[in-house]
């Protein structure tokens, strides 16, 4: 067998062959090129992996995600509740973002079933905070522990017992003090003396500074000795708790109760109060009187704050401008969302559709992505509610400037050439999704056909929303799984003017060289059955 | 397009000559440089740049061993205060490690090795790191990292990978996961969770959070990875893709070659609840970023959703058996076999048992076909003695155990014909034990024929681990009586002319953190990793560590 290559070696000219057939390959077929295996690292990334990149995460864009309605109210609440949770829920598992909790549970007070999910989150929030300060996570720690010690304090007339505060409080001292947040360390761990004056804080965990703090908060209390409250309701015979602990009813006179911030709650079925008081002690006399009230009521209009209120009928009335910024800014300022997104609803013929929103609090830009329908048996609602969630996550990445807009518009004159749903469809549909029609919806109000009118982008050039447009260079790939077809590769025209003789010649180049390459790497593999390859070894310790 | 063509014309000729011109040269040996950092138990216990200071060492012997056939290609040894060794001309050729072997008098103190690697001959340098501790004793599992207060770099504690987490849920501590090797010499783990208080094992346990990511332990960097955040899924843009489509806990991941995995059932939380999984997932670890985890099939899921079920890997005919479990109650114990098909991608379902059991414990005979099932949960409070075989014609009873138990530790002892069982420990009605029992269930009367005898340690749900080497046994992991993970490991030595056959060695010292329902795996350095777990009165951990257990190539 003839040698391409003299005075080499096998090794040697392995490497030429494989350079070689590596050009070729990269020259011919570029789009082929394969991301590496993860399980065969290359130096790079060896080297990467020397950089604490996998240890260290950066912080996610915080996203606000406003309840899903219906333009004009045109939408049944059923429909809407439940693309709410669709969205809602692929929010939650998409990764590279931060969903914040809804503004109700912020607030306190959701109903039964938002409590019990708002408890659990909390309880996640003390597990993790606790293994972060074991961690030494000091400043996640901070963030996680004083989220679950809000939710729970939020949620205390439905607490059984406050351990898991009061250790939450701890380690957010613990955590505080960790980060240099003295007085934030000292404010919890004083306000955890009050609530456990007999713990015992293990040294290894809690620094002297706050076993000092926590021992000389101690001595006050019980210097201060108990406090003497004389409690009143709206309502005769409410059930007092304090600290989670049951007192009897009202009208009550508690007379060891111990000094500081304690936390009181007034209960007579539906009717509750709620909050921290603080017990002065040295025996002084302490009159509280509270006002019972419905805590379902909590999150009615009437308790949300009026921005809040005046944005979400803003929104549901289908037009809005510029004029939205300053609600949209509050609301960002008051939840810390960086990106606060709306999915609006409207009927269009036999289907619905959604038009999804986002705003990003850094420039006040609003942007409008692609509009989705569901059918009216919102079929295939998990798929098509990803796809509104990973369209408005795009705008974390970028934001298009064609999807820019400042005047919404979705209220247009109905088609009356569009097909109707009858009363009994109407009906049929909503037995189907909940179980039994829905009584109250005014049988008047059957939904319309409406359609969106327009959407401006900043120039007030109408934006044209078609379904095969294409993403911009830089958005995310979105999931494959829920079927949607962006990021396909964009070609440059210009390609198409070829000079035939050097295309000739660069395709002949490519023909020799490859030709050669095969030849070489198929007599070098022959080759193999040389002596193994030695290598050396250094090592020091 | 002209200048694309030019360009690349030009590139071929440049590159073709410089091929032609490095072809000509000379020799060049691969070269492997090894990094040592170390764990000591002084002060408390910490991690060293360099070799740590163990009273009494004198020796350093270096090994380049061939841990796949077991074999030493090299050795020196040398004075362990030389702080240096060079080894120029090793042989390559296959699969390597360098192994380290601290030595005073001659004993083995502390021991070390690097990951495999394969060297080429083709010049390339090969950095690597090797982390020694203490032979038969615990250590962290350690990276090196850059410090957030200092920003320098220091050796630390290697935690799961948290970047594709949402912020707010920035914990990545589990139990009830699963560890797998790869062909690499990594380790997968899968899924897992944590849980609320209340938890007894074999039933729905009373779930906190349950998790989908896929991590990956690199034993050449000690970090954990998630699958989807891989640099080919970041340069392919799908990052945090590669993930199971169901979040689970208590559920199986069953290896079928080639670095592709089945994973069934398992619990999912709902609102607090546990709820069982019927899903059925694919993870291929060869396959693109993005494609790595997919279902079964299309709408392919068990029909019975389940966990704390068996699933075994039937060589014969290239099915694994799914078998019992428990669904959404504690007296839901399930008393149906599925088979799935990973290659035609079906699940045949509705195969009966003999009976109902959960937390059993199923071992695959040698004949690659027959699967034996023992003890488990027959019901709430209610331990099965009795044992069944599965066979690809049938399922039929099988040799009573001498004592009920579940969450046991079951293994086959070699191959050489005898289809010898080992069973250790479990828990029983109310209580754990220590003993252990042996036998044939194809030999009825030759079956648990008063070869019981008993380990150091009563246990239950601790994981076994066979040694490469020395084919000894680990047992690791577990909890005792009281629900409190047990901290000890204890190492048992088959000695088949003896009765009781198994000699314990209790000596294998303590878990850093004691966990229970971590998962165990083998690592290519020859450690068993422990991942995750369940700790006494904390949180579950989010950290690992390595037990160096003596075996050394020989």
């Amino acid at each position: 067998m003839t040698r391409l290559f003299t005075g080499g070696n096998s090794a040697a000219e392995m490497v030429s062959a494989v350079m070689v057939v590596a050009m070729v390959l990269f020259l011919a077929v570029p789009a082929a090129t394969e991301p590496p295996d993860p399980e065969e690292p290359n130096e790079e990334q060896q080297e990467e992996t020397d950089e604490p990149a996998a240890q260290e995460p950066e912080v996610p864009p915080r996203f606000y995600l406003l309840p899903v309605d219906s333009v004009e109210g045109e939408v049944t609440d059923i429909v809407t509740r439940r693309i709410n949770d669709a969205v809602r829920e692929r929010f939650e598992n998409l990764g590279g973002l931060e969903l914040l909790p809804t503004f109700e549970a912020m607030q306190g007070g959701a109903g039964s079933e938002a409590t019990a999910a708002a408890l659990r989150e909390a309880e996640s929030q003390y597990t993790s905070g606790i293994g972060l300060v074991n961690a030494g996570q000091y400043q996640e720690a901070v963030e996680t522990l004083q989220m679950a010690v809000n939710i729970l304090e939020d949620n205390i007339a439905d607490l059984d017992d406050l351990s898991i505060l009061t250790d939450a409080k701890a380690h957010l001292a613990v955590a505080y003090h960790q980060t240099g947040f003295d007085l934030d360390a000292r404010d919890t761990i004083e306000h955890f003396a009050h609530l456990n004056p007999d713990a015992d804080l293990d040294p290894d965990l809690y620094p002297d500074e706050l076993r000092r703090l926590y021992d000389e908060e101690v001595q006050r209390v019980k210097k201060a000795g108990d406090g003497h409250l004389n409690i009143e309701a709206d309502r005769d015979g409410a059930r007092v708790y304090i600290d989670t602990e049951y007192r009897g009813q009202t009208p009550m006179t508690v007379e060891d109760v111990g000094f500081g911030e304690r936390y009181l709650v007034v209960t007579d079925g539906d009717m509750q109060w709620s909050g921290v008081i603080q017990v002065r002690a040295r025996g002084q006399q302490q009159d509280i009187d509270v006002e019972l009230q419905d805590p379902d009521d909590v999150d009615s209009e009437d308790e949300l704050p009026g921005f809040y209120v005046d944005l979400r009928r803003i929104l549901q009335s289908g037009q809005f401008d510029t004029g939205l910024q300053p609600y949209l800014a509050e609301l960002a300022s008051q939840t810390g969302a960086d990106y606060i997104a709306w999915v609006l609803v409207m009927p269009e013929g036999r289907e619905y559709g959604a038009m999804p929103f986002v705003y990003r609090d850094e420039d006040g830009t609003i942007m409008q992505s692609r509009e989705v329908t569901f059918d009216r048996q919102l079929t295939g609602i998990r798929a098509t509610s990803n796809e509104i969630a990973d369209g408005v996550a795009t705008a974390t990445v970028f934001i298009p400037e064609n999807q820019i807009v400042t005047d919404v518009d979705l209220v247009g004159e109905p088609d009356d050439d569009e097909p109707r749903l009858t009363e009994e469809e109407r009906m049929a549909l909503e037995e189907q999704l909940d179980g039994e029609p829905d009584a109250e919806e005014d049988p008047a109000e059957e939904p319309s056909d409406d359609t969106p009118e327009m959407v401006r982008q900043q120039d007030d050039e109408p934006v044209a929303m078609t379904d095969d447009e294409e993403p911009a260079e830089g958005m995310p790939v979105p999931d494959q799984a829920a079927g949607q077809g962006m990021g396909a590769p964009v070609y440059d025209d210009s390609m198409d003017e070829r000079d035939n003789t050097m295309r000739y010649l660069g395709w002949g180049s490519l023909a020799v060289a490859t030709t050669g390459a095969v030849a070489t790497t198929v007599f070098l593999l022959m080759q193999r059955d040389s002596p193994a390859p030695g290598f050396e070894v250094e090592v020091e310790w | 397009m002209v200048n694309s063509v030019r360009q690349k014309a030009i590139a071929v000729v440049a590159v073709a000559a410089v091929a032609v011109a490095f072809g000509c040269g000379g020799d060049r040996d691969s070269r492997v440089s090894v990094d040592i950092f170390g764990w000591t138990d002084e002060g408390g216990g910490q991690f060293t740049e360099g070799l740590p200071s163990f009273p009494g060492a004198d020796e350093m012997v270096i090994q380049v061993t061939d841990p796949v056939n077991g074999r030493v290609v090299e050795e020196q040894t040398l004075d362990v205060n030389q702080r240096r060794a060079r080894m120029p001309e090793v042989t390559g050729g296959g699969t390597r490690r360098l192994d380290f072997e601290v030595r005073g008098g001659g004993e083995p103190i502390a021991t070390g090795a690097t990951p495999s690697f394969t060297v080429y001959g083709d010049g390339r340098y090969h950095g690597l790191r090797a982390m020694i501790s203490r032979v038969d004793q615990f250590a962290p599992v350690g990276s090196r990292q850059r410090s957030a207060e200092s920003g320098e770099f220091r050796f630390a504690e290697s935690t799961f990978d948290i970047r594709q987490y949402n912020h707010a849920e920035n914990w990545s501590g589990r139990m009830g996961h699963t560890a797998h090797t790869l062909d690499s010499g990594r380790v997968m783990i899968a899924g897992g969770g944590r849980l609320s208080t209340g938890y007894e094992p074999g039933a729905p346990p009373p779930l906190n959070k349950t998790l989908g990511d896929i991590q990956v332990f690199d034993p050449a960097s000690g970090y954990f990875t998630e699958l989807g955040a891989y640099d080919d899924a970041i340069e392919a843009g799908v990052t945090g893709q590669d993930r199971l489509a169901d979040d689970r806990v208590f559920h199986t991941v069953t290896p079928v070659g080639d670095d592709r995995f089945v994973v069934a059932g398992g619990f999912q939380n709902a609102g607090g609840e546990a709820q069982p999984v019927s899903s059925v997932e694919l993870i291929d670890m060869n396959a693109q970023p993005g494609q790595r985890v997919r279902p079964l099939g299309q709408g392919v899921q068990l029909q019975q959703a389940r966990g704390f079920h068996t699933a075994t890997w039937r060589e014969s005919d290239g099915t694994i058996v799914i078998a019992g479990g428990v669904g959404a109650a504690d007296d839901d114990i399930i008393d149906t076999i599925e088979i799935i098909d990973p290659e035609a991608g079906t699940i045949d379902s509705g195969i009966a048992m003999q009976s109902p059991r959960s937390s059993h414990s199923a071992v695959l005979l040698e004949d690659g076909e027959t699967v034996w099932l023992m003890g488990g949960k027959s019901g709430p409070n209610q331990v099965a003695t009795s044992t069944e075989v599965v066979t690809s014609s049938g399922v039929e009873p099988g040799p009573t155990l001498q004592q009920g138990r579940y969450a046991a530790s079951a293994l086959l002892l070699g191959d050489e014909g005898n289809n010898l069982v080992a069973i250790f420990g479990g828990f029983t009605d109310g209580s754990v034990t220590s003993s252990y029992e042996l036998g044939n269930p194809l030999r009825s009367d030759d079956f648990f024929s008063g070869a019981a005898g008993n380990v150091g340690v009563a246990r239950g749900g601790a994981d076994i681990v066979v040694l490469p080497q020395t084919g000894d046994l680990v047992i690791v992991g577990g909890y005792d009586a009281q629900m409190e993970p047990v901290a000890a490991a204890e190492r048992l030595q088959l000695d088949p002319e003896q009765l009781p056959p198994f000699h314990s060695d209790p000596g294998l010292g303590e878990m850093v953190h004691p966990r229970g329902d971590a998962a165990t795996a083998m690592v290519g350095n020859g450690r068993l990793l422990i991942t995750g777990g369940d700790a006494p009165g904390e949180v579950e951990r989010n950290d690992a560590e390595y037990l160096n257990a003596y075996d050394p190539v020989e």
